[in-house]
């Protein structure tokens, strides 16, 4: 039955109230997008989630066992708890010291200081260098025969024989934090900077008629006035630090004695070394959960500031 | 603490420098060293008594990783993959970036919500799918994994950014030319695109680099050296027992140059509003 050219129109009309009025246009122009989407995140991610109730090895197919590799992790895998307390220390002494470094820089940045915009690209430098490139270099230095690290130390009288800082555990893990607090402090330093030079100068003009300490302007102006770019960028750099990869895998590969294993790099030594597909997808699903939360929470954090 | 107020003190000025200083070291201390470590032969990269101070300096380490095949298909690599990723995710993103800044249909907001979110997840959870996604795609021996799986992190990063430099173009121009009879694709063509000229280039450029900084991926989908970018191939570089500091340094330093550089054009490009200008002439 051939539908009239009025019924054609007010089908349309009808369309284009549910859908909005640029509906095919709009659905045409994120077909692109909605492949990538579900082709390449959703469908990796549901099948990561699927592939963590089997047991995978490299080249074969799959086995399902339920729950078991959750099971293994949770109470009879001893690395596997090494690596959840490395990534919590990582990640608490990583993002705080970045915070506090970015916290500086920023307060340095916003006095009135000659060629501001050229120190702030210049202090940007380790944030845009290329990670591998910065683990590669920080492995050196921290080198244990003839790392700059220990010449300097040395040099200064701070030790007397030099350390193998990448060689045993409890220094690996700080030299590795080092490296990621220095990659890391230009992020929060350049957000805080753009955070407190949003701050109304009227606010620390009146602090000072009143008689306010630098550190009494920092606590009840600077501080409230970056609050939400502060927690924005800490949450932004706990997700990345957790599931940092490559400073550890290049200084360290996890070890020594896996003392720097995180949860990506036992993931990938699994999954590739160990040829355990399965188990090794269990290892970051795991942390969905917590990062699902993290993402929610940051969001309309990051969407609000985005209106503004 | 703030930038108002009285002039600062010599004592306070000194003690602002001071710290400035401090800060600039190190951060500038470790490409020092890396440039350093790059102009000297072997022997002297382990030399105790020179370790700091620039004598006998030579460029051998550069012609040598300029010169040798493996380097030389790695920087290849890179610029490919970089290159044809990068341009891929600008188009996808260009379109959608569009459509949910400026048109009205059911799902816009979810949608553009979805893309934050996306652009969250860490590649941490994605590699070991992406890998067997390839491999059953037959795409493991090819450049292509890296371009389709570096999609992941590329198109919602710079569809998130374009959605904000669409958003900042009035709406009013757009208005204009559609009284005058321009129809919505034309609008993206003549108008929007030409004025997101800088937002777009800055959206290539942080994805080339984020593409050519990548190293997870490139490790678990490039498996033969001939395959490998500039970071797998380094690591794979620096598995041997021997450690040629000096060559490792030079090929670092040659990968961070491009990078730096690419910087700071975006550092220009981001101050520039282009849209402002439009509106007043």
């Amino acid at each position: 039955m051939e539908l009239s050219a009025r019924e054609v129109k007010q089908r349309r009309i009808v369309w284009s109230r549910l859908l909005g009025k640029d509906a095919a246009l709009g659905y045409a122009l994120i077909v692109p997008l909605l492949l990538v989407i579900i082709g390449l995140l959703a469908y990796p991610i549901i099948s990561a989630l699927l592939l963590s109730f089997q047991d995978r090895r490299l080249g074969l197919p799959g086995r399902f066992i339920g729950l078991e590799n959750y099971a293994e992790l949770l109470f009879r895998d001893r690395r596997f708890r090494t690596v959840v307390s490395n990534s919590i220390l990582f990640t608490l002494v990583s993002v705080a010291g970045k915070l506090l470094i970015g916290m500086g820089m920023a307060i340095l940045l916003n006095q009135r200081i000659k060629a501001r915009a050229m120190f702030r690209g210049w202090l940007l430098l380790p944030w845009v260098a290329p990670t591998f490139v910065t683990a590669l270099t920080w492995r050196w230095m921290f080198d244990g025969t003839s790392g700059i690290i220990n010449y300097l130390l040395m040099l200064f009288g701070v030790i007397t024989s030099p350390i193998a800082w990448l060689g045993n555990g409890a220094t690996a893990l700080l030299a590795v934090m080092a490296t990621n607090i220095w990659r890391g402090f230009p992020f929060f330093g350049v957000s805080l900077l753009a955070g407190m030079q949003a701050i109304p100068a009227e606010l620390y003009e009146a602090a000072e008629v009143d008689g306010a300490s630098p550190w009494q302007k920092f606590w009840h102006i600077t501080l409230p006035g970056v609050r939400t770019v502060l927690v924005v960028t800490t949450m932004l750099s706990t997700i990345w630090t957790f599931n940092d990869f490559q400073i550890v895998w290049i200084m360290t590969g996890g070890g020594p004695a896996f003392a720097t294993h995180l949860f990506a790099t036992y993931s990938y030594q699994v999954g590739f070394s160990g040829s355990r597909l399965g188990y090794a997808v269990a290892i970051s699903t795991i942390l969905a959960p917590l990062l699902i939360v993290m993402i929610l929470a940051l969001s309309p954090l990051i969407m609000r500031g985005e209106r503004e | 603490m703030s930038e108002s107020g009285r002039r600062r003190s010599l004592g306070a000025s000194i003690r602002l420098y001071t710290v400035l200083g401090v800060y600039l070291l190190v951060t500038t201390f470790p490409f020092y060293y890396m440039l350093l470590t790059s102009l000297r032969v072997p022997k002297d990269v382990y030399r105790r008594e020179a370790m700091l101070t620039p004598d006998n300096l030579t460029l051998a380490n550069y012609v040598t990783v300029l010169t040798s095949s493996g380097m030389q298909t790695w920087i290849s690599n890179s610029i490919v993959v970089s290159f044809a990723s990068t341009t891929i995710s600008v188009a996808i993103s260009v379109l959608a970036a569009y459509a949910l800044a400026r048109l009205k249909f059911f799902g816009a907001q979810t949608m553009a919500r979805s893309v934050l979110f996306t652009y969250l997840v860490p590649g941490s959870l994605l590699f070991i799918p992406l890998f067997l996604i390839m491999s059953n795609l037959g795409l493991l021996n090819t450049l292509w994994a890296l371009v389709i799986s570096y999609q992941t992190f590329n198109v919602p990063f710079c569809t998130w950014m374009l959605l904000g430099y669409f958003r900042t173009i009035p709406e009013e121009l757009e208005d204009a030319a559609r009284i005058d009879g321009c129809t919505r694709m034309g609008v993206l063509g003549r108008i929007i695109l030409p004025l997101a000229g800088p937002g777009i280039v800055t959206a290539f450029i942080f994805g080339f680099t984020n593409s050519w900084n990548e190293f997870l991926l490139a490790v678990v989908m490039a498996q033969r050296s001939e395959l490998r970018t500039i970071p797998a191939g380094l690591y794979s570089f620096q598995v041997g027992d021997v450690l040629l500091w000096g060559q490792l340094m030079a090929a670092a330093l040659l990968a961070t140059l491009p990078v730096i550089i690419l910087f700071t054009l975006v550092q220009r490009f981001v101050v520039q509003g282009l849209t402002v200008g439009s509106v007043k002439g």
